[in-house]
């Protein structure tokens, strides 16, 4: 049905598996050797993640969990979700310039904080994060990522 | 892809003129997303190809917007569906090429940690061999479920269903392939998967770059794109429910009315293989 509407209520209802790119190669979550320059990347060894991994493996494990939450107001994009009886969110600044951070913050929460700063602890493994923030700062830097997780279980 | 005309919201009408390096348009809705991708280089067009520095390469887009709508604010660019039931999406990483497989797995740490729900090959079995061990162990690895989309170069239903079978005998005798899958969508209810173990036919989802579009054929395409109910009309045949088959004029202005889905003006690749039409019929699928 080309009706635009329709459309994105079949999207909603029925959700696709989505993809932000390969795992490897020219766009790949993992940074790897390219025949063009890369800024930054080519500094760094192979098998180095690139922040979207980080959005992707994120998304990833919430597949099949209840949305609760999405919007995206003045730049900030956000997704709840519930699973396993905890609520998550991941918020992200997708301009260039800070912007106020998110009102969405669980009481007893941890959260996953991805800008310049952190960067690089979030590029050398896929375990491996910057240390939790708590609470979260109230203006967020260009194109930031929160992860945020509740730590108890609610009902 | 010439020209498109879409209407974002009601009584807004957006054309689309394409000029210069040619474009195509992809339906995505049976591979990885929802959406028609419009692009610059049609699948169908050998890849990689030279990209020289001379002559430069132009390509322009002409939007031709008119607004018949009463006055009001303009209706946001990202529109969020309301929350009612959604369920968080699974990632689904291509692999584009067979070779990507062996990439991948260079990490495997990061490729295990990511856990994909899908993984989504890109199978052009017009070139000879290929490696099908290495995705098998992408699935192993993951835990992941395979979705394939074939590229055949088949000019006849009978040598492309051979190639068809050839593609399914490779992914049998890949060694462990521990999933295939099928998947199913009923009108107005959630979509449904099913798991099955090779060897058996896999969901194989074939498009050809030359001139017969076998993809059209009813078998070869898995019953995953979502249907919603349409409205009647047209000329019915002896078709099966949600096919219609009607003259290009009348589906042009069910395209507009935003009706159809899919289309092909082939009425020899009718899904039932009922030959009930003559003459340069076409079929829609509501």
């Amino acid at each position: 049905m080309n009706d635009p509407e329709a459309h994105m209520g079949m999207a909603a209802r029925h959700p696709r598996p989505f993809a932000f790119g390969a795992a490897t190669g020219p766009f790949g979550l993992i940074a790897t050797a390219q025949p063009y320059p890369r800024v930054l990347w080519d500094a760094l060894p192979d098998g180095t993640l690139c922040p979207l991994y980080h959005v992707a493996r994120w998304i990833s494990q919430a597949a099949g969990a209840d949305l609760l939450q999405a919007d995206a107001k003045d730049g900030v994009a956000q997704v709840v979700w519930r699973k396993a009886r905890r609520r998550l969110a991941l918020i992200a600044n997708l301009t260039p310039l800070a912007r106020v951070m998110s009102a969405v913050d669980f009481a007893g929460s941890e959260a996953n904080l991805m800008d310049c700063a952190s960067l690089m602890d979030f590029a050398q493994a896929a375990g491996a994060q910057a240390p939790p923030v708590h609470p979260l700062p109230k203006t967020s830097d260009a194109y930031t990522v929160v992860f945020m997780a509740e730590t108890g279980a609610r009902p | 892809m010439a020209a498109i005309t879409h209407f974002p919201v009601p009584r807004l009408r957006v054309g689309t003129r394409f000029a210069g390096a040619i474009c195509g348009t992809e339906d995505h809705r049976n591979w990885s997303g929802a959406p028609f991708q419009t692009c610059s280089r049609p699948i169908g067009l050998p890849c990689p190809y030279a990209l020289l520095p001379e002559p430069p390469v132009k390509q322009s887009l002409t939007l031709a917007i008119a607004d018949r709508g009463a006055r009001g604010d303009a209706v946001s660019a990202l529109a969020v569906p309301p929350i009612g039931g959604q369920v968080m999406p699974e990632l689904a990483p291509p692999l584009d090429h067979l070779a990507d497989a062996k990439a991948a797995l260079l990490w495997p740490g990061a490729l295990a940690a990511l856990g994909p729900g899908w993984v989504l090959l890109r199978l052009d079995a017009t070139q000879p061999g290929g490696d099908l061990n290495a995705v098998a162990t992408v699935l192993t690895l993951t835990g992941a479920l395979l979705d394939k989309l074939v590229i055949l170069s088949s000019t006849g239903d009978t040598v492309a269903d051979a190639a068809i079978a050839a593609v399914a005998a490779r992914l049998a005798a890949s060694a462990p392939m521990p999933r295939s899958t099928s998947k199913a969508f009923n009108p107005g209810r959630p979509a449904r998967r099913t798991r099955q173990s090779l060897p058996s036919r896999p969901a194989c989802r074939a498009i050809s770059p030359g001139p017969t579009a076998i993809a059209a054929r009813r078998r070869s395409i898995p019953r995953a794109t979502a249907i919603a109910p349409i409205r009647r009309s047209g000329r019915a045949c002896a078709l099966r429910q949600r096919w219609w088959c009607m003259p290009p004029m009348m589906l042009r202005l069910w395209k507009r009315l935003g009706h159809c889905r899919i289309t092909t003006l082939r009425p020899r690749l009718c899904p039932t293989g009922i030959r009930c039409l003559s003459g340069p019929w076409a079929v829609a699928r509501g």
